[in-house]
């Protein structure tokens, strides 16, 4: 028992010694090094406490991954560690030095990006949408005049009681779900499907142009990945620009 | 024979290439072109300068400076770099002494590179209050002045022979596409600085070596140490910079072992009244300097001394009298040497986004800030016990009070003594911002937010704190034309203007100019300097007679 409050002890004093703060000054500080003089500028944001629900639901990808945030004034902070926060459409970023978690200032960012099991998932933060102002993130498949965009969202519904993997029992359930959207600066967002028939309705004018360059290629949109395609096919035949 | 034929065509083939290289690098260094070749002290020297694209990635703002030959920096400004052009100005000190200077510029992401090289100008300089001049300092070697080659695609149509006061019309023809840069200006003639000033190649050097390359893009790099001020160690405390008249602005900077510390003031234009705290809870006192960004150029040259001719001197006796009746007659213009202006490099207050914003104007008048935050600040707790007032704010997302001191700023400004806030009457106040989050900035974190902004924006309060440091830092220079007196129609006052044109010309084309002289006699040159696409320099230049 007489250890037990040593280390106790020693641990508190251990940690009240790693932070260096200086309290009464308002400001608090940590190992502070040559990495927090950005001088071009600096992230902002507010302190994110981390949940087991939100770890387990509604954080992507699974763990902390390698990003890059590219600021609305053009700069540019990469190496740091991200993850997306789908449930209240935040961006979350891993300070190292003051070893905690925030949710990153929303107006500060245009885009950020990830690589997630080889793939680069690229975020873009849209700032207008039919000339309302929006802030919003959705990953970006395909940039042009016409781009692929993806909502992620989490999806909540009540479900019979089950027990959790950290033993609690729960009655509701969380779900990733994606919408996807073609976005163009005139049109704004129009939610669609992942299917040709998409296309048509988005460009009703080029209806027949778009049957045949579909057919020609033996294009079957029915994922991310064919609809991407697909819109490069329009670009390169010059349906959309 | 044979061998020395050898060793002589090895000798014209190493002439040749060394002069090839010298006209070539001109495409890859600034080219500083002035509007005058002499100036008299409290005048203002007009630049305009020439930078390649291959120096682009360098970063867009280009530091002025004026050197003299003992390698003092005597004034200088910072610049915006539009396409391959940038122009500004150097305010003469008044109490400059007659002499020759140096005018030059220098990228500061350039600043180590270890063959930093900028073309240049020999400007002299005439103190007002001299009476006689008798000899001048020249440059030992006049072979230094890079030569500049007479041009016949340029061709300038104007009248040989004007009166006092007429209006000058005329015409520039730049026949073809050859050149880079163009400039055009038209100054009486001053016979000694005609001869003795030019284009100088200068071999720039680092003084300054704590100052970091940094590739200074829509703001100025401000430098500075901190010591202790009794041992005048280096310091290493954290140094928070505020900026007065930018309330939602704020950066910090972790010094180096050597105590510096280096800001970018993005976007701040005009002179920028900067507050410097070091972040400490002890009691010693520091002191806080900024190191001026200057790279010295007067290294390699020599100077002699030349006694002047009577008609040189006599010339320069005129310009000087010329000055003491422009003064006299239309005093000396108010510039507004304090104006400053700075947009937020953040979208929103460096603090985030307010949950308060408590305007007390809207209430009834309190007397004192506890009542204040007891009437209007939700969320806010003012103790004062024993003569100690302490804050606390709510966490909102955690509905619990934090229980450490807010971040507090009066007027954008950290304060850490919260005995400044007990006397503020409501009447005082302008706005008060609450944020009731932890919030991150960069590596700090903040226990919520308390920002007054003071009707009062003279910042009395900080006179005499101990380790608060107020300095001045001349930022980008507001953007102005060159700003030569304009002509007079009285004709019972002087007109002693020597200057009368100074324009960057476009390229191809007939450049059409017009300007009305002055009383001032003499011979006026109108005068077209360019660079070539191939890096050389040109000249080609019209005398005209003012009688």
């Amino acid at each position: 028992m007489s250890s037990i409050r040593k280390y106790t002890i020693a641990t508190f004093c251990a940690l009240f010694a790693l932070a260096v703060q200086a309290q009464d000054l308002g400001i608090t500080i940590y190992k502070l090094n040559k990495a927090s003089n950005n001088m071009q500028s600096k992230l902002m944001g507010e302190v994110f406490t981390l949940t087991s629900d939100a770890n387990y639901y509604f954080l992507y990808p699974g763990d902390w991954v390698t990003g890059t945030i590219t600021l609305v004034n053009g700069d540019v902070h990469d190496k740091l560690k991200l993850r997306y926060q789908a449930k209240s459409d935040e961006l979350i970023s891993y300070n190292e030095n003051g070893h905690f978690l925030f949710s990153v200032q929303k107006d500060q960012v245009k885009s950020f990006s990830f690589v997630d099991e080889n793939i680069t998932r690229k975020f873009i933060r849209l700032t207008k949408l039919n000339n309302q102002h929006s802030s919003m993130y959705l990953e970006e498949l395909y940039n042009g005049s016409t781009s692929l965009l993806v909502n992620w969202y989490i999806f909540e519904r009540t479900v019979s009681p089950y027990v959790d993997k950290n033993g609690l029992t729960r009655a509701v359930e969380y779900r990733l779900q994606k919408e996807y959207y073609l976005y163009g600066k005139q049109a704004g967002l129009q939610k669609i499907k992942l299917n040709r028939r998409a296309l048509y309705l988005q460009f009703p004018e080029n209806k027949k142009e778009i049957r045949k360059i579909l057919r020609q290629r033996q294009l079957l949109v029915q994922n991310e990945q064919s609809m991407v395609l697909a819109l490069s096919l329009l670009k390169e035949n010059g349906i959309i620009e | 024979m044979n061998r020395i034929l050898k060793i002589v065509f090895f000798v014209v083939c190493a002439i040749a290439g060394m002069k090839g290289s010298a006209q070539h690098s001109l495409n890859d260094k600034l080219v500083v072109f002035s509007d005058r070749n002499d100036c008299i002290s409290g005048d203002t020297l007009w630049l305009k300068v020439y930078v390649p694209e291959t120096l682009h990635l360098y970063g867009n703002i280009i530091h002025l400076q004026l050197e003299s030959p003992h390698g003092a920096r005597l004034a200088g400004g910072a610049v915006k770099i539009k396409g391959n052009h940038a122009e500004g100005y150097i305010a003469i000190p008044d109490s400059l002494q007659t002499g020759l200077y140096f005018a030059h510029a220098f990228l500061n992401a350039q600043r180590k590179n270890k063959n930093l090289q900028c073309v240049g100008r020999a400007v002299y300089v005439y103190n007002r209050f001299e009476e006689t001049i008798e000899e001048l300092p020249v440059l030992k070697n006049t072979g230094n002045f890079i030569p500049e080659q007479n041009t016949g695609a340029v061709e300038i149509d104007v009248a040989s022979n004007f009166q006092q006061r007429m209006q000058v019309d005329g015409t520039i023809e730049i026949a073809n596409d050859d050149f880079a840069y163009i400039v055009a200006s038209a100054t009486i003639i001053d016979p000694f600085s005609e001869k003795n000033t030019g284009f100088l190649n200068f071999q720039l050097a680092d003084i300054n070596s704590v100052i970091p390359p940094f590739e200074e893009k829509d703001g100025v790099l401000l430098s500075g140490q901190l010591r202790e001020k009794e041992s005048g160690k280096p310091a290493q405390e954290l140094v928070l910079l505020s900026v007065v008249g930018s309330e939602s602005y704020f950066d910090y900077y972790f010094p180096d072992s050597g105590g510096s510390f280096h800001f970018l003031l993005r976007d701040a234009i005009g002179n920028a009244n900067l507050i410097l705290q070091p972040l400490t809870t002890s009691l010693q006192e520091y002191e806080a300097e900024l190191i001026p960004n200057f790279v010295s150029g007067v290294q390699k040259i020599k100077i002699d001394t030349a006694l002047l001719t009577p008609p040189q001197q006599e010339a320069i006796t005129n310009s000087l009298k010329g000055t003491f009746l422009r003064k006299l007659f239309y005093g000396v213009p108010l510039t507004n040497r304090q104006a400053f202006k700075m947009t937020n490099p953040y979208p929103v207050p460096f603090f985030g986004i307010t949950d308060n914003h408590v305007v007390p104007d809207e209430f009834f008048d309190l007397p004192d800030f506890k009542e204040i935050s007891r009437e209007l600040l939700l969320g806010v707790q003012y103790r004062n016990r024993k003569d100690e007032a302490t804050f606390r704010i709510i966490n909102s997302r955690l509905d619990n009070f934090f229980n450490s001191e807010p971040l507090r700023l009066i007027n954008g400004i950290p304060v850490f003594k919260n005995s400044f806030f007990q006397n503020l009457k409501s009447s005082d106040i302008a706005a008060i911002d609450i944020v009731k989050s932890e919030r991150v900035f960069g590596d700090l974190r903040f226990n919520g937010v308390l920002a007054v902004s003071l009707k009062d924006k003279s910042n009395s309060w900080l006179a005499q704190q101990p380790n608060v440091f107020q300095l001045n830092a001349a930022c980008i220079q507001f953007p102005k034309q060159t700003g030569y007196l304009a002509a007079t129609n009285k004709t019972m006052q002087p007109d002693t203007r020597q200057q009368f044109y100074n324009q960057q010309l476009k390229g191809k084309g007939v450049w059409p100019f017009q300007f009305m002289l002055s009383d001032v006699k003499g011979q006026l040159e109108i005068k077209v300097e360019a660079i070539t696409k191939s890096g050389e320099l040109v000249k080609t230049s019209k005398i005209i007679t003012i009688q």
